[in-house]
């Protein structure tokens, strides 16, 4: 564990307003995630784990509480100092992939390096290259996304996150479209990621994943239920340590 | 098949919906009723068959010189009537102008002098008396007259007694012998007939008389073929009389046309076609976006649809069901269309009868009739077809298992996504053709209104005075009476000044010191015959002096001439001293130029060429003629001044009352009327259209934008910020519109030459109209891009990912 914090939530709260109900998917999450931490976020569904993911990934705005991201505030950033954070610090992977068909494999790995100021068409290129090696999909570079198949476009999905090299991995369910095989693959590409220095957060339902995690945090309606750190002891032992098992607002 | 639940079905989603039914249905019945107008207004003027019996087969005969429409020489056509073998029921006319005398009070009305046959022709049968006889033409026949209907009214208070009663009509005692029915104006708008008598209709060589004729084409005949047969008689008579002919403009050929298409000329059927175009263009605006709202709701609907598939419910079935939807809603959009119409033609109908008053030909008489019935289910057909197109493409394309494993993010939203980027490209080739043309219409409308015809039209009456030329019976007696006229007119208090003036149309001339090489190099001017006068009457005198006592028919032959023909011939004051000679002159007199007048223009009101501006003026009294216009500004109020017109008239000869005297200010007004409201009417059809395109490119982006919530959460996750979301929209709409702007510059550029040569655009003003639609359309097409685009990047990237 790295002994300094990438990502500190501090009371993080995310309310939805539906017809005058107003619903709490996030209730005060305390939270530090380390530099270069691997870390599974799980939970049953509308516990708030895809809202954690998306405030952390700075697509939505928490409603209340404080955020800091690599030491910087970013709670109250404005929208285009939020999108710069996103495109230079964050690498989202989507469980439907979400590539856009009109562009080809190469475009679409190169989109977020589009929208930086300072980079040039030769480097971007050198830089798609570059990711596509390192998830063995560089021979697919002009084909379009249609014709891959699931594992190919995840894989592809994944070298679009790490392009830009950030420092943060946000993956929300990358697994949950795709078969037990390619499963593995994407799960190792994100361990590799996680072994290279990345700090890689992975929302998923399925436990096998979750405990391939370094750390496994659970939430149940809202607020962080469990926080596990599990160190491996050889090929098959896992020894958890806790960090917290706390109920609701035990935090 | 459907059955009457498919039909329930139907309108109760469309009552469901009732937003959305009511939207279509009404922007469907303005489009509907637009392209119906437009089609009506011009259908009536140009093409509907005359409202005469018969009316298929009427035809009008003209000459044609150098592709300019001419009147035939009454001898040319007593030629075609006695030898022609493709055309039945000739008959000759020509339009002029009587004075009725009746108890003191006279009337200036329009005359249509004809051949005897002419009722019969027209399948009309007096309303009163009779109409014409074959003896009534015969040399020593009582002179007889027909009236019309609104003339009876106006003039005789409804009398039925005036007819068999005598009337004195141009001096001579002429019998009433019959009155037509109210409406009836034929051949254009004639308020009296009078039958031209034998010699007139049969003269024995050319008689210097210019007439038109009216027949009906033998069935089984073409129209080239009676062109051909027509122009062959003209070629032998002008042939046999070729000693007679030879100083005359010759006319190339002898044509029929229909009495609608002559009276527009030769740019009517061009304006038919553009116009139609425009309509149709319109139409298909909206079409396309009542198609769009239509593809929007089968996309809401694309799971329902997917479910029924599913369920075993016939894919045929499911998309006529669908299209039953299209066809209610251009069924009720066309009732509604019909009726916005309809009120539409009356609008205009009752607008051009106050207006123009008796001046309109009688066929233009505007309302629903058959044929706009008949267009209106073909528009609505049309519409039918157009609007269930895109919807039932997309039915046809629907993927069972895609749309219920993915809901519509499928393959749906890609056709749709294909489909609305066409449709932008459609919208903008559609628009750009229809602003250029607008914008046509608005230059010459532009013209129209604010021409400048060189005079001071204030306080100016004129008048035509047409002497009896056997009581006037030399050019002594002529010019003694107009003499007298312009004296006691002068002398008048109620008048500021007076004068003669006679315009003859173009004449070639040279000039003293310049050696043409052919006829065809000699310059034309138009010709026109001035009194003398101190004062001249709208114009200025620039340099020289004015005509006086010493132009004289003994005197030294002078002339005076326009500033631009000064300028462009003779170096401007020059030209003082100078002699000019007209090519087809008998006398082979030179004329010295003594001045030089301020520039009027003449001739084609609208259209500029070398000919608007240049000007020959010759005394009056060396060239006498039995009649000429007489142009007066007068000093207090018009309806004295009027009435101290006829008294003058009256004083000179007692039996002499003018012609209609009109009011120049008057006449110059009802000239631009017409092509001013004819034009601002297409142009705010025109506006109607952008705003149509505006909103469809708007719905079509917008659609676009939603079907790509998903994309622009995605975009905006990976780091782009709104500016960089817009930007590529905007892009992307730049490139649909220099596709839809190429494509546009290809189907106008013919029409942007046919402006430039035949309504005179200059080709700066065509690259800055062109230019003015490009960034116009640009900017429209862009802000319409902008609004769905930046709502799209309000909402957080997390809320776009998760859009279904």
């Amino acid at each position: 564990m790295s002994s300094e914090n990438l990502i500190q939530l501090i009371n993080v709260e995310k309310s939805f307003l539906t017809e005058d109900v107003e619903t709490k998917a996030l209730n005060g999450i305390n939270l530090n995630i380390g530099k270069g931490e691997y870390v599974s976020l799980s939970g049953p569904s509308g516990c708030g784990k895809s809202t954690l993911l998306s405030v952390l990934g700075l697509l939505d705005t928490q409603t209340a509480g404080q955020y800091i991201l690599g030491g910087h505030d970013v709670s109250d950033l404005s929208r285009a100092e939020r999108a710069a954070v996103r495109n230079k610090q964050i690498g989202f992977v989507f469980q439907s992939f979400n590539l856009i068909s009109d562009l080809t494999i190469a475009e679409n790995v190169a989109l977020p390096l589009t929208y930086r100021k300072d980079m040039n068409k030769s480097q971007i290129s050198e830089y798609v290259q570059h990711a596509l090696e390192r998830v063995e999909m560089q021979h697919r570079s002009k084909h379009y996304p249609s014709q891959l198949s699931g594992g190919q476009q995840q894989r592809i999905a994944v070298a679009r996150a790490i392009v830009g090299s950030p420092p943060l991995i946000l993956a929300d369910e990358p697994t949950g479209n795709l078969d037990s095989k390619n499963a593995e693959i994407v799960t190792s590409l994100l361990e590799r990621l996680h072994q290279d220095g990345a700090t890689v957060c992975i929302v998923t339902h399925n436990p096998e994943a979750a405990k391939r995690a370094q750390r496994q945090i659970s939430l149940f309606d809202g607020v962080i239920h469990s926080d596990v750190r599990g160190v491996v002891v050889d090929d098959d032992t896992v020894i958890k340590a806790p960090i917290m098992a706390a109920s609701v607002g035990s935090v | 098949m459907l059955s009457f639940s498919d039909f329930n079905y139907a309108v109760r989603l469309l009552i469901k919906s009732p937003f959305f039914a009511v939207i279509t249905m009404l922007v469907l019945a303005g489009g509907l009723a637009v392209s119906m107008y437009v089609y009506s207004v011009l259908n009536t003027m140009l093409y509907k068959p005359l409202p005469i019996g018969d009316a298929q087969q009427v035809v009008r005969v003209q000459g044609k010189e150098k592709n300019r429409n001419r009147s035939l020489d009454a001898f040319e056509l007593a030629q075609m009537q006695q030898h022609a073998q493709t055309l039945d029921e000739f008959g000759l006319y020509v339009n002029g102008a009587s004075i009725i005398f009746d108890q003191g009070a006279t009337r200036s009305v329009k005359t249509t002098y004809a051949s005897w046959n002419i009722f019969q022709f027209s399948r009309t049968k007096p309303l009163l008396g009779r109409g014409f006889v074959q003896g009534d033409g015969r040399p020593g026949a009582e002179k007889v007259a027909v009236l019309s209907h609104r003339v009876w009214q106006a003039t005789f208070a409804g009398d039925p007694a005036i007819i068999g009663s005598v009337v004195r009509i141009d001096n001579i005692p002429t019998r009433i012998v019959g009155v037509m029915p109210k409406y009836y104006t034929f051949p254009i708008s004639a308020e009296m007939w009078i039958p031209l008598n034998d010699i007139e209709l049969n003269p024995i060589g050319y008689a210097d008389a210019p007439m038109s004729a009216f027949a009906r084409v033998k069935h089984d005949t073409t129209i080239r073929e009676v062109n051909t047969e027509l122009t062959s008689i003209l070629k032998l008579t002008q042939l046999q009389f070729q000693v007679s002919k030879e100083d005359e403009d010759i006319i190339d050929a002898a044509f029929v046309s229909s009495f609608q298409l002559a009276q527009t000329g030769n740019e009517g059927e061009i304006v038919f076609l553009l116009l139609n175009v425009v309509s149709i263009f319109i139409l298909l605006l909206v079409c396309i976006n009542v198609g769009n709202l239509i593809l929007a709701r089968t996309n809401e609907r694309v799971n329902e649809l997917a479910i029924r598939l599913a369920l075993g419910a016939p894919r045929g079935k499911l998309i006529l069901q669908m299209m039953l939807e299209s066809i209610i809603i251009c069924l009720v959009g066309g009732g509604f269309a019909l009726m916005l119409c309809g009120w539409m033609l009356g609008l205009t109908d009752a607008f051009f009868n106050n207006a123009f008053e008796g001046d309109l030909p009688f066929w233009w008489s505007w309302g629903i009739d058959l044929d706009t019935v008949q267009s209106t289910v073909i528009f609505v057909f049309f519409a039918m077809f157009l609007v269930s197109f895109l919807p039932t493409l997309s039915a046809t394309n629907l993927n069972i298992n895609t749309v219920l494993k993915d809901g519509s993010r499928g393959s749906q939203g890609k056709f749709t996504g294909k489909v609305s980027r066409a449709l932008v490209i459609v919208q903008i080739v559609l628009i750009s053709v229809i602003v250029l043309l607008g914008s046509i219409m608005a230059i010459v409308a532009g013209r129209v209104a604010n021409v400048d015809f060189g005079m001071d039209t204030t306080n100016l009456l004129h008048t035509e005075i047409a002497l009896d030329e056997t009581t006037y019976t030399d050019e002594d007696k002529q010019l003694m009476f107009f003499q007298q006229l312009l004296s006691r007119l002068r002398v008048n208090p109620e008048f500021e000044s007076a004068m003669l003036l006679q315009e003859l149309g173009a004449v070639k001339f040279g000039t003293d010191d310049v050696a043409y090489e052919s006829e065809d190099s000699y310059p034309k001017a138009n010709l026109v015959i001035l009194s003398e006068s101190e004062q001249l009457v709208g114009m200025d005198l620039l340099n020289g002096r004015s005509f006086d006592s010493r132009d004289n028919k003994d005197g030294l032959k002078t002339a005076m001439i326009s500033q631009y023909l000064a300028d462009t011939h003779f170096g401007g004051s020059e030209a003082l001293g100078k002699r000019i000679k007209l090519v087809e002159d008998e006398t082979d007199d030179e004329y010295t130029i003594v001045g030089i007048l301020s520039d009027v223009k003449r001739g084609d009101l609208f259209v500029e060429s070398a000919l608007t501006h240049a000007a020959i003026y010759l005394p009056f009294a060396q060239s006498v003629m039995p009649s000429a216009g007489v142009l007066v500004k007068y000093r207090g109020i018009e309806q004295r001044a009027r009435e101290e017109l006829i008294n003058s008239v009256n004083s000179v000869d007692s039996f002499m009352v003018p012609s209609r005297i009109r009011n120049y200010d008057e006449m110059l007004a009802k000239l631009t009327m017409m092509a001013t409201t004819m034009t601002d009417l297409f142009i705010r059809c025109g506006i109607f259209s952008v705003l149509i395109a505006m909103t469809g490119v708007y719905g079509l982006t917008s659609n676009t934008i939603v079907q790509k919530t998903q994309e622009i959460g995605l975009r905006r996750a990976l780091g782009a910020d709104d500016l960089d979301i817009i930007k590529h929209f905007v892009k992307q709409g730049a490139v649909q519109l220099s596709i839809g702007f190429f494509i546009a510059a290809l189907l106008v550029a013919p029409i942007l030459i046919a402006a430039t040569s035949l309504i005179g655009i200059s080709p700066l003003l065509s690259i800055l109209v062109g230019l003015g639609i490009i960034l116009t359309i640009s900017s429209l097409v862009t802000v319409a891009i902008y609004i769905p685009a930046r709502k799209a990047v309000l909402c957080e990237p997390s809320e776009s990912l998760r859009y279904e």
